[in-house]
């Protein structure tokens, strides 16, 4: 099999939102289908390459097949999930975000503010350390979970 | 042939293709390309799902078998999808009749 094909079955592999059994029948059936159409195309004449490329274009776009699989459904729960995903690293950048900037604001305050009284028109810099230090506690870990799943599940998509 | 005229009309398609003898998904989506002299020229990999959905519906039963060095999947038509073609047929026909008769054909 040429790696043009063995590439595309990766990909295949990888965005297929199927259960195991669905993907593994999907896949042989692709591969299948795709080695019979380089054998066409190199019966044709065509390089392994060229025939490689044809088969492929012919048999869709990875996207195009991974929708056609898709149940409404599936489609449904793919799109829920991938907001999800996408609400979570927001979150997780915009409170990692105030705390950097907050760290820096607070420290530039503490060293150059003359020390903060009660009749001061503006809230304490100890208010605002305590701000950061929460933003900071929460959008870290969001940050780093996020990622870490974020893997875990490109992993497990890639193994299939 | 717009595409989605010809997904519109999909299963019935790939049920009189198999209405021939039982097949794999390569040697289906070829008959139905070389039947329709290259009209009907689908994007090959969105015709499994119709393949798989027709057999969940017990139109098609399929069955692995072994091809040189891989697995391969054959489509037979069922007791109920022969039932399902021949109604489809009957739609079909009276479809053409009614189009052709208003319609007419091309001078």
């Amino acid at each position: 099999m040429t790696g043009l094909v063995e590439e595309y079955l990766r990909q295949l592999r990888a965005s297929l939102r199927t259960r195991p059994e669905e993907t593994s029948r999907i896949l042989a059936e692709a591969e299948d289908h795709l080695r019979e159409s380089v054998a066409a195309g190199r019966a044709a004449g065509l390089t392994e390459t060229e025939a490689a490329e044809a088969a492929i274009s012919s048999f869709g776009t990875v996207r195009a097949v991974v929708r056609a699989h898709q149940t409404p459904r599936g489609q449904a729960a793919a799109a829920l999930g991938s907001l999800f995903m996408a609400i979570w690293f927001l979150a997780g950048t915009t409170l990692t975000a105030v705390f950097a900037v907050g760290l820096v604001l607070t420290v530039v305050i503490a060293t150059t503010s003359p020390p903060w009284r009660s009749s001061d028109p503006y809230p304490s810099p100890g208010g605002l350390a305590y701000l950061v230090v929460a933003c900071g506690l929460l959008g870290l870990p969001m940050l780093v979970s996020y990622f870490r799943v974020h893997r875990f599940l490109q992993r497990s998509r890639s193994r299939g | 042939m717009e595409r989605e005229r010809l997904k519109g009309n999909l299963d019935l398609l790939l049920l009189s293709v198999l209405a021939a003898g039982p097949a794999h998904g390569y040697a289906v989506i070829n008959s139905l390309r070389e039947r329709s002299e290259g009209a009907f020229d689908l994007g090959e990999g969105t015709v499994y799902p119709a393949l798989h959905r027709l057999e969940a519906a017990g139109l098609l039963a399929s069955d692995w078998a072994e091809a040189p060095g891989r697995r391969r999947r054959v489509y037979a038509l069922t007791g109920k999808g022969a039932d399902a073609l021949a109604a489809g047929q009957a739609r079909w026909r009276r479809f053409a009749a009614g189009m052709q008769a208003v319609v007419g054909w091309p001078a």
